[in-house]
């Protein structure tokens, strides 16, 4: 069962009120989730609890004292926030700003029950497939499952491989019996991943930068790119990022 | 002729031929290609000076050579026709120039062997760094604007028949072959010097005519926008005077107590503040103009335009630039929707900010494409193709890059910065 947090943000309590009941309606026809939905009174509220930037899917007022939900949404991306974002408002004039924060959708106040279901539909179909996956590796303390999400790349090391994953840890193989690429062909099925020269296998979801023969890694370390292979991994990596956004 | 300086000036040219020319085909090909052709010249030029001798050798040696490395210019070269001769005689001129300047060292160093191999090391280092970071790129740059190519070839050719025609012996065979040869080259070098000073005037006012157009296109643009602004203006103009009757009807509904006749009112009035609100498609105001002009062009020829655009806070390029971009790019894409049927017509233009700005264009394709060597569609049409040229050139400045592709229908333009 996939665990998922729901943020609203809202500085009307009645409209806050009945946007959690809709989401909690809505996490009550999912089974395989199981939806913990908090709500907010504003966007400091949000911003300053612990986990802010932890949330699967933020459903943000637009217009709210001090700081506005667009505002909201730009700080979160900036604090690192990979949760879908949804913006109920009642007016449309803040429709563009929206694309900057990435929102999955805006949405007009009242909102209707089938939008707002739709809208969280995507962004848990989107979720699923960000989670999908793992990569079986076999470390000397034992199997070892990561899940690709987390996984930043798989680098060769002699005949070992090394996973380096969010949040620092690196998890080294036994030897490997097949080659560094038969072992990972898997990934290379997944549209996430792609070879950066012969020895790195790199998750394009992490990556923030290609540039001057280096790819820039989210959590700040660059690995060499063969000048050959730029123009290739570049158009991967930009042809992940362009049809996930769909 | 020696065998080995025969085989320097072979291998030498055949360099600079695949360094100059704009290659059609991937550079490994090219190079292996080069590689296979230099080995089996080679071997003919050694047969042919075993069995003829040195005199006839040199006399031979441009109808060995030259026809087969000519034949590999057309073979490689993505340009046709006279450029091609001239992309071939440029490199048999800097030969000679390498030839006859390593030479003349050679003499002044009182003819020592070693200041033979000094001089050609240091005159051909200088000659293919002069060819790859001053000639290649300005050749590259006005190649496709420039005509007149059959005239820029004559003062090569003369050159080439006083080399190889009217005096065919080596330099330091004879009174006139050591003078005259050396003299020659050097008069015809500051003539090809000419040529690359006027290859760059070409350059600099093909760049102003562009920066001039970019100009005019950035004047309508804004011409467009404040005509729409004007039109807006105007708008709410009356609708403030619209809406002071509805505020004047409404009271008088509250007073005489019809409350459904007054939220009926309200509604309306509700649902005419949403009909009149203006579109804006990003922030910033030099592309929106751009998005402005071409997107209401779209809808004027009835294609349906699905845009989504987010840009960073600091753009990759001067929004100026990024509008010429976008504008070729829609530009392309609403000529393409022209020819295929109304209910056909939609045009998605899409943008993301992070991690960096990222584009796509998309339309429908009413007929196949045909593709060169890079993955890029080649124009069908003589005259056609400036526009994606312009946005090649843009993400080769701007270190983007471009993809088009085509399926099911549809062609896409993305760019990566």
């Amino acid at each position: 069962m996939t665990v998922w947090n729901a943020a609203i943000c809202d500085d009307d309590a009645a409209e806050r009120r009945r946007t959690l009941e809709l989401v909690q309606a809505w996490g009550a026809q999912r089974p395989e989730l199981r939806l913990q939905a908090r709500d907010f009174a504003s966007s400091s509220a949000l911003l300053l609890s612990k986990g802010a930037v932890d949330f699967e899917v933020y459903l943000l007022d637009v217009l709210m004292p001090e700081t506005d939900g667009i505002q909201t949404g730009l700080e979160l991306r900036r604090l690192g926030a990979k949760g879908e974002i949804i913006y109920l408002t009642a007016t449309r004039d803040f429709a563009v700003e929206s694309y900057q924060a990435e929102a999955l959708a805006y949405l007009l106040k009242p909102v209707e029950k089938q939008a707002l279901f739709a809208a969280l539909d995507r962004a848990a179909q989107r979720l699923n497939g960000r989670r999908a996956g793992e990569l079986l590796v076999h470390t000397a303390e034992g199997v070892r499952r990561l899940p690709l999400d987390s996984l930043l790349w798989v680098e060769r090391a002699g005949r070992r491989m090394i996973c380096r994953c969010t949040g620092g840890e690196a998890v080294m193989s036994t030897s490997l019996r097949t080659s560094f690429a038969s072992t990972l062909a898997p990934l290379l099925q997944d549209g996430r991943f792609a070879l950066c020269g012969a020895s790195y296998l790199v998750n394009l979801r992490h990556v923030s930068a290609v540039e001057s023969g280096l790819v820039k890694m989210d959590d700040g370390s660059a690995l060499p790119l063969p000048r050959r292979a730029a123009a290739g991994f570049k158009r991967a990596w930009m042809n992940h990022w362009l049809e996930e956004s769909v | 002729m020696t065998i080995v300086g025969g085989f320097f000036c072979i291998l030498l040219g055949t360099a600079m031929l695949v360094l100059f020319v704009e290659c059609r085909l991937p550079a490994r090909v090219v190079w292996s290609a080069a590689a296979v052709i230099c080995l089996v010249l080679l071997a003919v030029n050694w047969l042919v000076l075993e069995w003829l001798g040195d005199r006839l050798y040199t006399i031979l040696f441009p109808l060995i050579n030259h026809p087969p490395l000519l034949l590999f210019t057309f073979f490689i070269s993505r340009q046709r026709g006279w450029r091609q001769i001239f992309q071939f005689l440029s490199s048999v001129l800097f030969c000679f120039f390498v030839q006859h300047a390593s030479g003349l060292f050679y003499l002044l160093c009182g003819q020592r062997g070693w200041a033979l191999v000094v001089g050609y090391a240091v005159v051909t280092t200088l000659v293919l760094w002069l060819f790859l970071t001053r000639l290649r790129p300005l050749y590259l740059d006005i190649v496709e604007w420039l005509g007149g190519w059959p005239l820029l070839c004559l003062p090569l050719a003369i050159y080439y028949g006083v080399m190889f025609l009217m005096i065919p012996e080596v330099v330091g065979s004879s009174f006139l072959s050591t003078v005259i040869k050396p003299a020659f080259t050097l008069l015809a070098v500051s003539v090809y010097g000419v040529l690359a000073a006027l290859f760059d005037l070409v350059r600099r006012q093909t760049r102003a005519r562009q920066d001039a157009e970019l100009v005019a296109m950035q004047r309508d643009a804004l011409q467009a926008r404040l005509n729409t602004v004007a039109d807006a203006e105007e708008r709410v103009a009356i609708e403030r005077h619209d809406l002071r009757h509805r505020l004047n009807t409404l009271a008088m509904l509250v007073e005489a107590g019809d409350l459904p006749a007054a939220r009926a009112a309200i509604g309306a009035a509700s649902r005419r503040l949403e009909e009149t609100q203006r579109h804006r498609w990003c922030a910033e105001p030099t592309l929106n103009a751009t998005f402005d002009f071409y997107f209401a062009l779209a809808r004027r020829q009835g294609v349906q335009v699905d845009s989504r655009m987010a840009f960073p806070e600091t753009l990759p390029a001067p929004a100026a630039e990024l509008s010429v971009l976008f504008a070729n790019a829609l530009d392309n894409a609403i000529r393409a929707c022209g020819e295929v049927p109304e209910e056909q017509r939609t045009l998605t233009c899409r943008a993301i900010a992070r991690p960096r700005l990222m584009i796509e264009v998309s339309n429908p394709c009413a007929r196949p494409l045909v593709w060169d060597a890079e993955g890029f569609p080649v124009a069908s049409r003589p005259g056609h193709g400036t526009g994606m040229r312009s946005i090649r050139s843009f993400c080769r400045q701007y270190g983007a890059v471009c993809q088009c592709t085509c399926e099911n229908g549809r062609f896409c333009l993305r760019v990566a910065f």
